[in-house]
């Protein structure tokens, strides 16, 4: 497992500082945006998961590393966990960046003067609130790993990349269809309940049938 | 130290066939053939990379289909590999490539990778990608040696290397050998495909032979080099051979020529004291296997 985390976070590290100067940008702009920078805390993690996701996945297609890495003295299991342990670790940074950006806004929040905008950023900002969005993303990242890697294993990185936009165009659809249909009030739940929904249809044998049906005929 | 039996996968259009070898101790096995003959596909049955339709792949005694994940694993950390690429992500450098080798080998000597490193001209500190493709390869070998394996697989190992660098890893992998005769451990067994035959030639032991995912031949490598010879024949010396004892026993294999036959004999020094008038000579190993792919028995 060791040798796994190993090869994984050295061959992230480069796009991961990269996507950390990204995110904090992200998160101060829709910080100012919306005012608010709560909602912006979501795009920590998420974007860091991401990264890591499409790097490491693409590496593996590369110079037959994917072969290498199953030919070591590696179980099976060990790559797979490895790989969301891994990117598991990238959306923690992003989680720890976030917090960092946080930090920066309430320390100069706490030098400006009384009233200004950096400061109203941070006015729903509260611990309990804040580790609930942390959560919330660091969910997300997960989710998103749990749609994409099984697929991304079964197929390869080169042929995921062709379905997997459709299964989350799905996942969207379907949770906003299943959202308008809920009564008032009960949006969040019922996003969630439709967002879990899709995710567990792609990982059911009939969605893995469907996307191997789709590959075989070169759609 | 391998064995093989009955071997079959089937990929569609291309379907190996009932092939078996085995990598007795203290050997060197080359496995030849044309692309696409199923050396690989025999590699990647080994490695567990892909399963076999049906036969057995007996490794360090053990049948592969019955072992566990953890059997398995521990079976692979004896077993040195290099792909016909330098195999490694290219950001990585020499030396974290190195790290990683070091965490999945149990065995993983860093001392001895250094030394691999200097004596093949491998720089540490450069990334994989600045890398030629055959100081890549270097690379590759150094690891695979470094992580004291008992059976070494070289899938096209030494593609892409110039000859110098060619003799030298030749030569690197009989001391190996050397020296696990002498000290009792190291890599007491090597499974080599290749298309280079004079590194066959120096190195192998046996030499196994594919084609279309069928086992062509499987010989001693002195059979070819120190018996088996060509005799260049004309018309008539072909029937005076096909009338013979000799050619009674179906082991002549011949290649038509624009001028001549050239005939493939099991045993030259035989063939001589009965034909002394029809020239031949010692046969090299990619003579050997043209007869084989492209010649006719007579």
């Amino acid at each position: 497992m060791r040798s796994v985390l190993l090869s994984d976070l050295s061959m992230v590290r480069k796009n991961l500082v990269n996507g950390v100067f990204i995110t904090v940008c992200l998160v101060i702009f829709f910080a100012v945006i919306d005012g608010n920078v709560l909602p912006a805390i979501i795009i920590g993690p998420v974007s860091l998961g991401y990264v890591g996701l499409m790097v490491l996945f693409s590496f593996d297609e590369q110079n037959k590393w994917q072969e290498m890495r199953l030919a070591l003295p590696v179980s099976r299991t060990e790559v797979v966990m490895g790989r969301y342990i891994s990117i598991l670790l990238c959306s923690l940074l992003g989680a720890v960046v976030v917090l960092a950006v946080i930090a920066v806004l309430a320390l100069l929040a706490a030098v400006l003067p009384a009233g200004s905008a950096m400061a109203a950023c941070l006015d729903e900002c509260n611990p309990g609130s804040i580790v609930l969005m942390i959560g919330i993303s660091l969910v997300l990242s997960l989710a998103a790993t749990a749609l994409a890697a099984p697929v991304v294993f079964r197929v390869g990185f080169t042929g995921a990349v062709r379905y997997l936009p459709f299964a989350f165009f799905a996942l969207i659809a379907f949770g906003a269809c299943i959202a308008k249909l809920a009564p008032g009030g009960q949006g969040a739940g019922v996003w969630i309940g439709g967002l879990l929904d899709a995710v567990a249809l792609h990982l059911t044998p009939l969605g893995l049938g469907f996307l191997r049906c789709m590959r075989q005929a070169r759609l | 130290m391998l064995q093989i039996a009955g071997l079959r996968k089937c990929y569609g259009d291309f379907s190996l066939d009932d092939v078996s070898l085995q990598v007795p101790e203290g050997c060197v096995v080359g496995l030849v053939g044309a692309n696409g003959a199923g050396k690989s596909t025999i590699i990647k049955c080994i490695l567990g990379l892909t399963r076999p339709d049906s036969g057995s792949i007996r490794l360090f005694g053990e049948e592969l289909a019955s072992m566990s994940q953890a059997d398995f694993v521990r079976a692979r950390s004896k077993i040195g590999v290099v792909f016909d690429a330098c195999a490694f992500p290219d950001v990585l450098s020499v030396r974290e490539v190195a790290r990683i080798a070091s965490r999945a080998y149990p065995a993983f000597d860093c001392g001895l990778f250094d030394s691999l490193a200097e004596r093949l001209g491998v720089p540490r500190g450069k990334r994989v990608k600045e890398l030629s493709r055959g100081t890549g390869m270097k690379l590759s070998i150094a690891l695979a040696l470094a992580a004291r394996p008992e059976l070494l697989i070289l899938d096209e190992a030494t593609a892409g290397l110039d000859p110098l660098a060619r003799d030298e890893v030749i030569g690197l992998l009989r001391d190996c050998m050397l020296q696990a005769e002498e000290e009792g451990c190291g890599v007491r067994g090597i499974l080599m495909s290749s298309h280079i035959s004079d590194d066959l030639e120096k190195l192998a032991d046996y030499v196994v032979c594919l084609d279309g995912g069928k086992l062509v031949f499987s010989v001693e490598a002195c059979q070819i080099t120190d018996s088996a010879g060509v005799a260049h024949c004309t018309r008539l010396d072909l029937e005076r051979v096909r009338c013979s004892d000799l050619g009674q026993l179906g082991a002549l294999r011949v290649l038509q020529r624009p001028y001549c036959v050239d005939m493939l004999v099991p045993d030259r020094q035989a063939f001589a004291s009965v034909f002394p008038d029809i020239a031949i000579e010692r046969v090299g190993l990619d003579e050997y296997l043209a007869f084989f792919l492209k010649g006719d028995v007579l």
